[in-house]
């Protein structure tokens, strides 16, 4: 008898110590605060991040790439001219809540991101017509006219629980007041305590519909503006899991040293130096060629090394990243050639002293000043008069509203807001966009206007492959950017932690913003 | 009579001044380059998007209209809407004030505890080696910024020792206490979480430290001065001569006539200690609303930047006041000269 308890004990002992060990643990990470915990606001990296792990869209990216794939919907069927698209719900698909997500829910979150217009809405202003419920799990959306980024631009639609919005509604507020401290979504992951300057803490959603597995993490906490330092103290502690992509370089390479890993992911986005193509000098496309043979590109990508085998950048043909629909490797990659970098400044129509450039750089940005530096190098080395000088997002932000006060050369990233091209490029390159930081080149150009309202409205995905592409080239006949590089993010974590979408990210990954960081696909031991 | 009416006079003043700093902040707030709207939205967002956010912010409206909403806000205890955390500022106020106002007690705790008996030790033995180390203290203390020795601490006790936590106000897994006053310290005393307050004081002595030395050095160093030259007084060699031990002496001939002028200087530091305690702050991860004030600087947050500077100031105004009453207190004739 003594013998069977003594082995009841050890069995339940050992069960509970290897469900322990099996059971995900806590997964501390940081970003650049603030972090939006409402969907209908939420635009930024950290909102991002909570996004895909609370809320869940009706479509999705594929892992590794590809065409949308359903999510909340299993499917869809869309009209022959492309302007009605009928989604059937997936069923027993339960929000945090216990309710159940219908298509009440969907024309609920559709109305409330257009009544509020703040975050993802500009995606759908203007172009859908309206929304339907057909049934309570099929919702139809009517577009003005076809729109073929409409389908990449729903895995920023958020599908909210109109039922606990609706609860918690003060003044007629859409529930506002609600999500500042919680969250109403179908995700892995439900919002246990949120303050967007601080942290925000994430409990594991067991009943997910999609399953997750044990191993994810049972409880996340997203800490916002961590110094490096305190990022490397605690890493180093094992305190802390992933960092922000924006720890400086040495400091991941630190990390790498003492044991920790690093991953690489190549997102949908570039540096660029962006070039005001409305001002002299640079209001003459030989000026900029000239200016792009001029940098020196090896050095460039010598700022990008992290360690020996990792490099926080690749070098970029143009503006479409590699990975993205338009990408073309037949557009030949720039090289630093100063005897071209000359040929193309004596055929502009400016020179000697009005050669006169100044290189802007972002003060919270530290390491584009190096960039800053080579380029101002290279200009002065064929007769640029070139200044390298720094400003604060706030005063940039500011200057890029109108021509005459954008500066010469700006260095920015810019990300795609969504899978689709479009979702990168009109609002760096389309006049109606024109006046932001992402379009501080002021291209204006009817051909280029022309060219990204095609890939807008044309629904053929082979004519849209040739529409980018063209764009492609003639951006890059235009010059009005440098392309440093395509944008790569590296991340300081802990060895113990698995995620194969950052770790792996070519396979596993996804292009949108934050996709990456999917909890629910992630290992943290307990 | 004489205090109340002195009480009176320096309380007017104090609302005077108030006002004065609110107009020129809600003015020079407004001059910072950047349009909140357009920063709160974001490059994607629709110029109508950002003109009805304007108008929800009543950024179109004349400075004086403006203003006019911001003095209504304030008199309804509503700060208007932060564009940068898109909460109340109310609510941003009253979950950053506490945690800077523990982080700058404790400090200046630190301050007086350690600093004060330092410049008391160096005064007495002045010239003696025990002078010289303190001197050699506070000088490092006045000389290096308070971000230098927030990250020279971190290295020490956090990352090589790992002896003191390293960021935040709790452990990831501790809870912190219901809140009465905000100060995690006291509240959980007060409810009687004895191992919430272990946890938190560990939490706060590193950035305490980090953000006291400097004020530490500044107040070691006035009152050795201070000390040093009671002690050539003739009334404490008189003191001596009776036969009175040095602690009486030093504590009561000596040490209050050297504290007040130490006394307005520590109180300057401890209102000081709320705007400098940004950086020390971003090191420690601290949710203090001095970060959150430069945060605000940073994305052009209209109302968050009124209120933090509002609230500085308000600190400062009302430690002078309060140190005032103390040092007339202690020495009635600055009370008198005051009155006259």
């Amino acid at each position: 008898m003594r013998i069977f308890k003594k082995n009841i004990l050890a069995f339940l002992v050992t069960s509970l110590l290897s469900f322990s060990l099996m059971a995900g643990g806590t997964l501390r990470l940081d970003e650049v605060a603030i972090g939006e915990a409402d969907p209908a606001k939420a635009t930024d990296f950290a909102d991002g991040i909570i996004m895909e792990n609370v809320y869940d869209a009706l479509v999705t990216e594929p892992q590794g790439g590809g065409p949308v794939i359903g999510k909340l919907a299993k499917d869809w069927e869309v009209s022959n001219n492309g302007t009605t698209i009928t989604f059937h719900l997936n069923e027993n698909v339960k929000f945090s809540s216990g309710n159940n997500m219908t298509a009440d829910d969907v024309v609920y979150s559709y109305e409330r991101l257009m009544n509020l217009k703040l975050g993802w809405s500009y995606l759908f202003d203007g172009w859908v017509k309206g929304i339907k419920k057909i049934d309570s799990n099929k919702v139809q959306f009517d577009l003005n006219e076809p729109y073929a980024p409409f389908m990449s631009s729903l895995v920023r639609f958020y599908i909210v629980d109109s039922k606990t919005l609706k609860a918690n509604e003060k003044d007629s507020d859409w529930g506002q007041d609600y999500l500042l401290a919680n969250s109403a979504g179908t995700g892995a992951y439900a919002i246990t305590a949120h303050d967007p300057n601080v942290e925000t803490r994430m409990a594991k959603n067991n009943n997910y519909f999609l399953g997750i597995s044990d191993m994810a993490p049972n409880e996340v906490i997203l800490k916002y503006n961590l110094d490096a330092p305190t990022v490397r103290t605690l890493i180093s502690n094992d305190e802390h899991d992933i960092s922000s992509n924006w720890l400086p370089t040495d400091v991941k390479a630190a990390i790498a040293d003492s044991g920790d890993k690093l991953a690489k992911v190549v997102s949908a986005g570039g540096w660029y130096f962006k070039i005001n193509t409305t001002r002299a000098p640079l209001d003459d496309v030989n000026c900029r060629k000239a200016l792009a043979y001029a940098l020196d590109y090896d050095s460039l990508v010598g700022t990008f090394q992290v360690t020996d085998d990792i490099a926080a950048g690749q070098k970029a043909r143009g503006p479409i990243p590699q990975g993205m629909i338009g990408y073309s490797e037949n557009v030949p990659l720039v090289e630093y050639n100063l005897d071209k970098a000359r040929d193309h400044l004596g055929k502009c129509k400016y020179s000697g002293g009005d050669l006169k450039v100044t290189i802007n750089w972002i003060a919270e940005v530290p390491f584009e000043e190096s960039w800053a530096l080579i380029l101002q190098q290279g200009a002065m080395a064929i007769g640029y008069d070139a200044t390298v000088e720094t400003l604060p997002w706030a005063v940039f932000s500011e200057n890029v509203t109108k021509p005459e006060t954008t500066p010469n050369l700006s260095i920015v990233a810019v990300q795609a807001q969504t899978p689709d091209p479009d979702g990168l490029i009109y609002n760096m390159y389309h006049s109606a966009a024109a006046g932001t930081w992402q379009s501080a080149e002021w291209v204006q150009d009817d051909k280029i206007d022309a060219m990204l309202n095609a890939g807008r409205t044309t629904i053929d995905g082979q004519e849209r492959v040739v529409i980018y592409e063209n764009f492609q080239q003639a951006i890059v006949d235009m010059q009005p950017d440098l392309f440093i590089s395509d944008l790569v993010t590296v991340y300081a974590m802990r060895d113990e932690i698995k995620a194969p979408t950052l770790e792996n990210s070519a396979e596993y990954g996804f292009s949108t913003m934050a996709q990456n960081f999917s909890f629910r696909l992630m290992e943290v031991p307990n | 009579m004489n205090i109340k009416f002195y009480l009176l006079q320096r309380f007017y003043s104090a609302v005077i001044v108030l006002i004065g700093v609110s107009i020129l902040i809600f003015i020079i707030a407004r001059i910072i380059p950047g349009d909140p709207a357009r920063m709160a939205l974001g490059p994607t967002a629709t110029q109508e998007m950002v003109e009805q956010y304007r108008d929800k912010l009543h950024l179109n409206d004349p400075i004086h209209v403006q203003y006019w909403f911001f003095i209504k806000g304030i008199s309804e205890g509503d700060l208007g809407e932060s564009v940068y955390t898109k909460r109340n500022v109310t609510t941003d106020v009253s979950t950053y004030f506490p945690a800077t106002l523990e982080l700058i007690i404790f400090a200046s705790l630190i301050m007086v505890c350690v600093g004060v008996p330092l410049g008391i030790l160096a005064g007495r033995f002045k010239d003696k080696p025990i002078d010289n180390i303190s001197r050699l203290i506070s000088l490092l203390g006045v000389v290096t910024p308070s971000f230098v020795w927030a990250v020279f601490l971190m290295i020490i006790f956090a990352f090589y020792l790992d002896i003191l936590p390293v960021a935040g106000r709790l452990s990831q897994d501790t809870i912190a206490p219901d809140k009465i006053t905000g100060l995690i310290i006291i509240d959980s005393i007060i409810r009687g979480q004895f191992s919430v307050t272990a946890d938190a004081l560990k939490h706060i002595i590193l950035p305490a430290l980090a953000l006291s030395l400097s004020a530490l050095g500044q107040a070691s160093r006035l009152t050795r001065s201070n000390i040093t030259e009671v002690y050539d007084k003739q009334y404490i060699e008189m003191a001596r001569a009776y036969g009175y031990n040095e602690f009486k002496i030093a504590t009561k001939y000596a040490l209050k006539p050297a504290m007040i002028p130490t006394l307005t200087i520590l109180g300057l530091d401890f209102a000081a200690m709320l705007g400098n305690a940004f950086l020390v702050e971003f090191v420690f991860a601290w949710p203090g609303i001095a970060k959150y004030g430069v945060q605000a600087i940073l994305y052009k947050d209209l109302n968050a930047i009124t209120a933090t500077t509002m609230i500085i100031a308000t600190f400062f105004v009302f430690t002078n006041l309060f140190v005032d009453l103390i040092v007339a207190y202690l020495n009635p004739k600055i009370r008198l000269s005051g009155i006259q």
